[in-house]
């Protein structure tokens, strides 16, 4: 994890600073001035050190001037925050070595167009803080309107515990359940609330903005929603949104995860549509899935390819490619396949031709 | 700093620093006077020195000044201490000052800022020496306003 300094007398900067930083995922180290940054400097050798100017006991350009002739600090890049910027002050900061330097006050494109040239681009999702894991089964549905939030829950309560808030108290709703699924609509929300959402975890983000209003659209996209729903919108549109920023944020063993269960003492795999984006991208976890599964004592595998309506060669080196790391594993597997097409083209392979059953009981029963 | 800034650029100023670092709208703004010297509330003052001087003061009832330093860290739900919103009203002096001396452009090479000082009393007697006029602004925000003043040396 980066870590950066930054050295302010001002807390309320230091705070708009860190909460500034937080899409970069890195730790923040705080001093008070630019004596205290010195020794900072020194201790944490940080990969970025923001540097206020005007301070007491030690100004910012004092401070840096002692950075720059440490030779345990020299090197390490320094960006100046000044709420001046006059001609004379920038060739001061630059003679002695400065990386950069942001005018207060600064917007955040601004803040993270000079920080992002040492650190790199934002990740575009943040890192969740310290905490138990996130409840993919919560949503929290944030919208100022009642009447939407009671469809919300109606539409969703089949499926996901959920949960409401109106306006701020979203933030405590969140902390409380850490819920896997934010639904928000960035118009009556506003997009502050959304980026700090944003701040305290990596939860799917679905927007809702009003259907046409391409510049809602655009601010929902830009505040970090992974995807945007016209609203109003059905049900199985929210569903189906909820599906798609899930699909987003979910990590490749996640994914794996969810494509893996168990039935009768078997582990039965559900292999997903070839044409998803999804399966070229689980294959290599999901095969290391399959040897773990084998040490931890499986004996028998399912794999389920009823999503799997059409073969091309895609398809069969796959289910090739599991078979082969699935019996080297020490499973027995047997493969529930429907499709003729697929059929036919499996009966070709060696390692598949034994294999084939019409339905999932029949392959369990296979395996008895 | 008399005859090279004017009330439009301490307007200007104060306007992008409350939008920008407080994230408030300032609903209208008045060219104003300047408070009586006694004063209930928050009172942040810088002075510029170096080739041209001057006092920058700006003033801030208790509610706003609580309201804002809330919104610059971001909380809900609780009120900051007194010396966060004290560091909160310095920040914004310090910000402002340094804003007005980016707009003066080349006249304003020559000024330093000094370190603000918040103080907040109830009432509070304030004074500042200097003969010349203030150049003074109330800035309307939708939950109170502030005056900012400026008296050049």
């Amino acid at each position: 994890m980066k870590k950066v300094l930054t050295i302010d007398d001002s807390k309320v900067v230091r705070s708009m600073v860190t909460r500034h930083l937080q899409p970069y995922g890195c730790e923040v180290v705080e001093a008070t001035n630019g004596q205290e940054g010195v020794e900072a400097a020194k201790l944490h050798q940080p990969d970025l050190i923001l540097l206020d100017v005007t301070m007491p006991v030690m100004d910012g350009k004092q401070a840096l001037a002692a950075i720059r002739a440490d030779a345990a600090t020299k090197a390490l890049p320094v960006i100046m925050l000044t709420a001046e910027s006059g001609r004379e002050l920038v060739v001061e900061i630059v003679k002695l070595g400065v990386n950069g330097y942001i005018v207060k006050p600064f917007q955040k494109e601004s803040f993270e167009k000079e920080v992002s040239k040492i650190l790199g681009a934002p990740s575009a999702t943040p890192p969740a803080p310290a905490g138990p894991p996130l409840d993919r089964h919560t949503v929290l549905v944030v919208d100022g309107d009642e009447a939407i939030l009671a469809s919300a829950r109606q539409a969703l309560a089949g499926s996901m515990q959920v949960l409401t808030a109106t306006g701020a108290e979203a933030l405590e709703r969140w902390t409380s359940a850490r819920p896997g699924v934010v639904l928000v609509n960035v118009a009556t929300a506003g997009d502050e609330t959304i980026g700090k959402l944003r701040g305290l975890g990596p939860s799917a983000f679905v927007g809702m903005a009003a259907r046409g209003d391409m510049g809602a659209h655009d601010a929902a996209k830009k505040a970090g929603c992974h995807t945007v729903l016209d609203s109003p919108c059905q049900p199985l549109e929210m569903l189906d949104g909820i599906l798609v920023a899930t699909a987003a944020v979910a990590t490749v063993e996640d994914q794996v995860q969810t494509l893996l269960g168990t039935r009768d003492g078997c582990v039965v795999l559900n292999l997903p549509d070839p044409r998803s984006k999804v399966f070229g991208k689980v294959l290599p976890s999901l095969t290391k899935r399959l040897r773990a599964l084998g040490a931890e004592g499986g004996t028998k595998l399912v794999v389920d390819m009823d999503n799997v309506t059409e073969s091309n060669a895609d398809v069969v080196k796959s289910v090739v490619a599991i078979v082969t790391e699935a019996t080297t594993a020490g499973l027995r597997t047997a493969i529930a396949v429907s499709s003729a097409s697929v059929v036919e083209s499996l009966k070709q392979i060696a390692e598949t031709q034994n294999r084939l059953f019409p339905s999932r009981d029949a392959a369990r029963e296979g395996l008895k | 700093m008399q005859g090279v800034t004017s009330v439009e650029i301490v307007e200007e100023s104060a306007r992008e620093v409350v939008t920008t670092t407080v994230g408030t709208e300032v609903v209208r703004t008045v060219h104003a006077t300047v408070p009586d010297t006694t004063f209930n509330g928050f009172v942040a003052t810088l002075a510029f020195v170096g080739t041209k001087g001057g006092t920058l003061v700006v003033y801030c009832h208790r509610p706003l000044a609580v309201g804002m330093a809330a919104d610059m860290l971001g909380m809900t739900g609780e009120e900051p201490d007194e010396e966060t919103v004290r560091d909160a009203l310095g920040e914004l002096v310090n910000q402002i000052a340094g804003t007005i001396k980016r707009k003066m452009g080349e006249s304003g090479n020559g000024i330093m800022l000094s370190v603000p000082v918040v103080v907040a009393g109830a009432p509070l007697s304030h004074c500042v020496k200097s003969s010349a006029q203030p150049l003074s602004v109330e800035l309307y925000v939708p939950n109170g306003s502030m005056c900012v003043c400026l008296w050049p040396n």
